[in-house]
């Protein structure tokens, strides 16, 4: 079950030490200097006690005694104070690593081929890093390893600096001690172990938990709530996994306290043994109480090098591992060409787009979406696509613009290829209002311009007007200025609908792109809302190549051509009239939606 | 950040969280107070005991007694620790479920909210204001009966603890002629008044550097919005055809790298560096020259021969371990204003009251569906807004009939439905059931009344007949029959587990994905199980194509059966099936009739409304 990981704990050091080159030289540097500074502090810390004693124990002059405890002190001092603020400063390197990361994960989600975001596979591993890297900075692997590599360090040379305190006592003491210490450690391990087999149980129960938080604290839900009468059901859900949860975590501690009892009783016995052989020597060798004191604490400093040796090593490991899946998605192979590809050639004449026996086949679907389409589309032509719910529009518009490539054939602009070009430069060409969107917590004109620095206020207001929102952003707080969503501003505000549709057809005159891709919003619109909108796309459309998904058969007569397709395939083509003189199923779906409305109408019109 | 809270109303504040938490579960307070004590008081035995052990060394070191300490200190310390570990384990399973709990308590809180409460902005405000305080570390409902007890409780026991072990100090003489004069009372006294003054040095500073570090707030404020924000935002699968065709890139990385919190030459770097660091790194020098004093007066003490060296380690113990106690409880006194910010919320938010009047009147149950509802003169204004909603409406539903409603985005429709379904109470007027003000009635019997498609209904991510039930026990026979009457038996048929098949994967991998179509015949059957008498539709077909339109359309009146039916559509041609329309604008009323008898008004509002879709289909 356990996949060895991609990349080893070696490489993953070498990796980081590379970004931290990059990205915060000084991270390594304060991680050092920390290393330094614990060392000094701990070797102070523990012969403060012994050496102090010494004088007293000796009788040594009293200025000799006062003098040590002055440099002691102030060596404590220093030590303590460089400590201390080099652990709160670290904070701005280890921050920088942190976002240098997560920004790099933003541009990677953002910027990846559109393909890999339908792909499970990818989102699993977007999923995973986005965890990986989620919660505090410090805990996440890459700033973690930074940290525990310090840690590391820290103890290897501790270790090495007691062994030379404790050099008087024989090997076989030393053994005694470090065997006891990782005998506890790893029963402890063992413990944790089973926390780790089940913590999917333990996340399952908090995951119903949560479920239920999220329910009951939606916006959405709550008028279903209470008219169903779902608290007790929502309630008894709830209550049925915290007692689970509970009952878990008894069982947990329970194996984590045999553990510690395990621990207990080595201790016990290392204590044992090193207070009877240190009062032993002492007795026979005559030592003094003082170095009796230094040698039994640094035996107790001693097992706490161990223990953090094997605790780092370990996470280290464990972080490691969650890193690989950081960099597998960061470097997830992109099927599409960027900035490597062609830049796409400009033409005044306007663009020809051109399906060339097209197919395409979602992965694993058991057929294609697509099925051999051929279609041109000339310069500044107008085209509805029409079709039942399945029937691959949104497919077909997504092959246009370059978001999909196609499992068979090619999408030519002006008679090439176009997966030659960079598909970023591709895109430009497009203008598009697609049913899901996304409009940022950031002004409204922000929005509209999609730049938060970069706005040509003349020319949002002009879209503005020509989306028909002039009259609605006055009454907004402040204007176009007005923030839209409070995500990221207290005073943000929510569109309507209909409001929404609106913004997005002025974001998407604002960008003025030779091609026009709609997809007609489903959105509850009123009839005379409705109305307006077609009336307004057929004027933003008008001279331009224009590609628009209609789910309402009325707004295909604004079109040249309609396309009524079905399972795949063009099964119609031609002007709305052509169409319905056919008799075929285009006209048997606009009778469908007709009916009614002429029927209804009927006495009123006779 | 101005914490204008008082230490008096802080306490108070405190004492209530004490409360709540003591209703929970008791056993979260016994179990940090028994740890607690066992942690902090067990160090003093070990000190004492090697104090023991090393006087004996430094002394005459008689072999027997020197036997009786080790033995005597190895088993003790293995007793304590044994007894610490129990507790704490037992302390930790407790604990585990402390944020489930707390969850349960604002989540329950959510769900007995009236819906009208449920919606107002002062909830807004206060769920929005909990959650700044979670991101600015300013959290500690969950620490009172954790961190909170603990410093207080541990406070206590150290500082007690440590006077014990420490009035021998002050109490035996020096022998040594030059340096009798540190058995003067003054002197002790003088060490004391030096050891205090340190400890509130010290304290003094850690309140500066955590006052400073409240400036840093404003910085990781955004910096955590954010980070939290935009990072999502790319991987939204919904986001991820408009994020390529317009290079939002170019917004979102820009935003993050100048909301970065240490970005070069951000200002948060010299409050930390400037303001925060130096002062926590001087209260750590307070406390090594603490230590220090600590040592000079212990060992001048021993050096005139008031006690051996294994006292000096007995007295420099348990004086840092004191000193240590009482700067955590302090420190934590000292907090209380500042984590008292978000107990206020919390509390203001379970407080919430629920202003719906709750009357005793049962609903009759009638066979015959014999309801009638009428609207007399009713107004509606939503709290905190100036503008009605909804402005004099007057009407009365004729039972079994099939009512429209239509009207522009904004006329009112949909608060008219949450006004009859009783979600909100009118400002003025009042809404009658059989000629009885349906506040009357009582709230849950009222509510059996309706069954509601929302335009907005969610399903949830549980078995299929659970969600029809609405409920963990529900008919399954009749869940299966409302199922196939709002045409879903076919996919039911085509699910393995049938009714027991969960929706949406969230719980469970085998879960099934439901199209919009789909959805909303299953929200349509819930509400035919419900089986009450009135049935409202808010656009019942919107996710539909013409086709799946158009059988919903034909089968509504087998659906609907003997209920009375009310549609909000924006669909006209589903009016045509209805006895009655009424046509909303700007809140009230303006038109009402059969569709022929609206049609004929061609200055009307429905005419207008009609036209405005029918012209492309005629």
């Amino acid at each position: 079950m356990k996949e060895k990981p991609k990349y080893s704990l070696g490489q993953n050091l070498i990796y980081l030490s590379r970004v931290c080159r990059r990205e915060t030289k000084a991270l390594p540097v304060c991680t050092a200097g920390l290393v330094a500074l614990e060392l000094l502090n701990s070797l102070a810390g523990i012969t403060i006690g012994p050496a102090i004693l010494q004088k007293v124990e000796q009788r040594a002059p009293l200025a000799q005694m006062l003098l040590t405890i002055l440099l002691y002190t102030l060596a404590l001092a220093v030590f303590a104070a460089g400590l201390s603020y080099l652990r709160d400063g670290i904070h701005v390197f280890r921050s920088r690593l942190y976002d240098a990361f997560d920004r790099a994960q933003a541009r990677k989600a953002a910027e990846t081929s559109y393909p890999n975001t339908l792909d499970p596979a990818f989102h699993r591993m977007q999923e995973l890093a986005y965890r990986v890297m989620g919660g505090t900075n410090v805990q996440t692997p890459p700033v973690a390893m930074v940290t525990l590599t310090g840690e590391l360090c820290t103890a290897v040379l501790g270790f090495g600096l007691y062994l030379l305190l404790l050099k008087g006592l024989p090997p076989i003491l030393l053994a005694l001690v470090v065997g006891t210490t990782a005998s506890g450690f790893f029963a402890g391990k063992y413990a944790g172990r089973w926390e780790f087999q089940t913590r999917e149980e333990a996340a399952k129960y908090r995951y119903e938990m949560l479920f239920v938080t999220n329910t009951a604290m939606s916006n959405e839900m709550p008028k279903d709530i209470r008219l169903f009468h779902m608290q007790p059901w929502l309630m008894e859900i709830y209550d049925k996994a915290l007692g689970l949860y509970r009952g878990y975590c008894g069982r947990r501690e329970r194996r984590f306290l045999g553990a510690k009892a395990a621990d207990v009783l080595l201790t016990l016995a290392r204590n044992g043994i090193a207070y009877a052989y240190l009062v032993h020597t002492a007795l026979t060798r005559g030592q003094s109480a003082s170095l009796f004191l230094l040698q039994f604490s640094a035996v107790t400093g001693f097992t706490v090098w161990i223990t953090t040796i094997l605790d780092s090593l370990i996470a280290l490991h464990r972080e490691s591992r969650k890193l690989c899946g950081v960099r597998e998605f960061l470097e997830w192979p992109e099927p599409f060409r960027m900035e490597e590809g062609e830049a796409v050639p400009r033409s005044l004449k306007g663009y020809a787009l051109r399906l060339e026996n097209v197919s395409f086949r979602y992965p694993k679907a058991e057929k294609d979406t697509i099925c051999g389409m051929n279609l041109t589309i000339h310069p500044g032509e107008k085209l509805a696509i029409v079709g039942l719910n399945g029937a691959g529009k949104t497919t077909l518009v997504k092959l246009l613009c370059g978001l999909l490539d196609p499992t068979e054939g090619r999408v030519l602009l002006n008679g090439e290829d176009i997966r030659q070009f960079d598909r970023r430069d591709y895109y430009r060409l497009f203008t598009a209002v697609f049913q899901e969107h996304s409009l940022f917590s950031a002004s409204l004109a922000a929005n509209i311009a999609q730049s938060e620095t970069d706005i040509d206020m003349e020319r949002v207001k002009e879209c503005v007007k020509n989306a028909g929102l002039e009259e609605t952003i006055p009454q907004f707080p402040d204007g176009l200025s007005t923030n839209l969503g409070k995500a990221l501003h207290d005073d943000g505000i929510e569109l309507s609908g209909g409001q929404e549709q609106r913004l997005l057809l002025a974001r998407a005159l604002y960008k003025d792109a030779s091609i026009l891709l709609l997809d007609e919003p489903t959105a509850a619109l009123d009839p005379i809302a409705e109305n307006d909108m077609y009336l307004r796309y057929d004027a933003i459309t008008r001279g331009r190549t224009a590609v628009y998904i209609s789910h309402r058969l009325a707004s295909t007569r604004f079109c040249d051509r309609v396309l009524f397709l079905k399972d795949g395939k063009i099964l119609e083509a031609g002007t709305h009239e052509e169409l319905l003189a056919l008799g075929g199923e285009y006209a048997a779906l606009f009778e469908v939606q007709s009916r009614y409305y002429r029927e209804g109408g009927a006495d009123h019109e006779a | 950040m101005k914490h204008e809270i008082s230490m008096r109303e802080a306490i108070s504040l405190h004492w209530w969280a004490v409360r709540q938490w003591w209703d929970v579960e008791p056993k979260l307070f016994l179990s940090t107070c028994a740890y607690t004590l066992a942690k902090h008081l067990s160090p003093y035995v070990t000190i004492w005991l090697s104090a023991q052990l090393i006087n004996e060394l430094a002394g005459t070191r008689d072999p027997e007694r020197l036997k009786f300490w080790v033995l005597l200190t190895i088993s003790l310390t293995a007793a304590l620790q044994l007894l610490t570990a129990v507790l704490y384990h037992w302390r930790q399973a407790v604990h585990g479920a402390e944020w489930e709990l707390e969850n349960r308590m604002q989540t329950r809180k959510m769900l007995d909210m009236d819906f009208s409460t449920v919606e107002s902005p002062e909830t807004e405000n206060l769920l929005h204001a909990m959650r700044k305080h979670m991101m600015g570390n300013l959290y500690g409902f969950v620490d009172i009966h954790g961190a909170f007890t603990e410093s207080i409780v541990g406070g206590c026991a150290s500082a007690s603890g440590a006077a014990a072990l420490t009035v021998s100090m002050f109490a035996r003489p020096v022998t040594a002629g030059s340096l009798q004069w540190l058995n003067h009372p003054l002197a002790a006294a003088g060490v004391v008044v030096l050891l205090l003054g340190m400890t509130v040095l010290s304290l003094v500073l850690s309140a500066k550097a955590s006052e400073n570090s409240a400036q840093l707030w404003p910085c990781s404020n955004i910096y955590n919005r954010v980070l939290s924000y935009y990072p999502n935002f790319c991987g939204e699968s919904r986001r991820a055809m408009d994020i390529r065709m317009y290079e939002q890139q170019k917004v979102v990385l820009p935003t993050m790298e100048r909301a970065a919190m240490y970005r070069k030459g951000a200002p948060a770097i010299a409050i930390l560096c400037g303001r925060v660091a130096p002062y926590t790194a001087a209260g750590r020098v307070v406390n090594a020259v603490l230590t220090g004093i600590v040592y000079v007066f212990v060992c001048l003490k021993a050096w005139g021969g008031a006690f051996g060296v294994g006292s000096v380690t007995q007295y420099v113990g348990a004086v840092t371990q004191l000193c240590g106690g009482l700067s955590e409880m302090l420190g934590t006194i000292g907090r209380l204003p500042f984590n008292a910010a978000y107990l206020r919320d919390i509390r203001a938010f379970l407080e919430l009251p629920n202003h719906m009047y709750q009357g005793s009147l049962p609903t009759e149950k009638r066979d015959d569906r014999e309801y009638e509802v009428e609207f007399r003169d009713v107004s509606f204004l939503y709290p905190g807004s100036e503008s009605w909603a909804l402005r004099h409406v007057n009407m009365k539903f004729k039972i079994g009939s099939r009512l429209a409603v239509v009207g522009m985005n904004g006329s009112g429709k949909t608060t008219f439905i949450k006004l009859l379904c009783r979600l909100y109470d009118p400002t003025e007027g009042q809404i009658l059931l059989n000629g009885i003000d349906i506040r009357k009635y009582r709230y849950d019997d009222y509510l059996d009344v309706f069954a509601v498609v929302f335009q907005d209904f969610r399903l949830l991510a549980l078995p299929l007949g659970q969600n029809i039930g609405a409920s963990r026990e529900y008919d399954r026979d009749r869940a299966e029959d409302c199922l196939k009457k709002a045409g879903f038996g076919q996919r039911l048929a085509s699910m393995g587990s049938g009714l027991d098949t969960y929706l949406y994967k969230e719980l469970d991998e085998a879960g099934v994905i439901l199209s919009g179509g789909e959805a909303q015949k299953v929200a349509i059957a819930r509400a035919l199980y419900k089986n009450a008498p009135f049935l409202i539709l808010d656009e019942p077909t919107a996710a539909l194509d013409p086709l799946a339109e158009a059988e919903i359309y034909s089968k509504l009146n087998e659906i609907v059966g003997d209920k009375t039916a009310i549609y909000i559509s924006h669909r006209l041609s589903s009016c045509v099936f209805c006895d009655e329309i009424a046509v909303f604008h700007n809140g009230t009323v303006i038109q009402q009739g059969t569709h022929e008898e609206l049609l004929k008004n061609r200055y009307g509002k429905y005419y207008e409304l009609w036209n405005a879709q029918a012209q492309y289909y005629t």
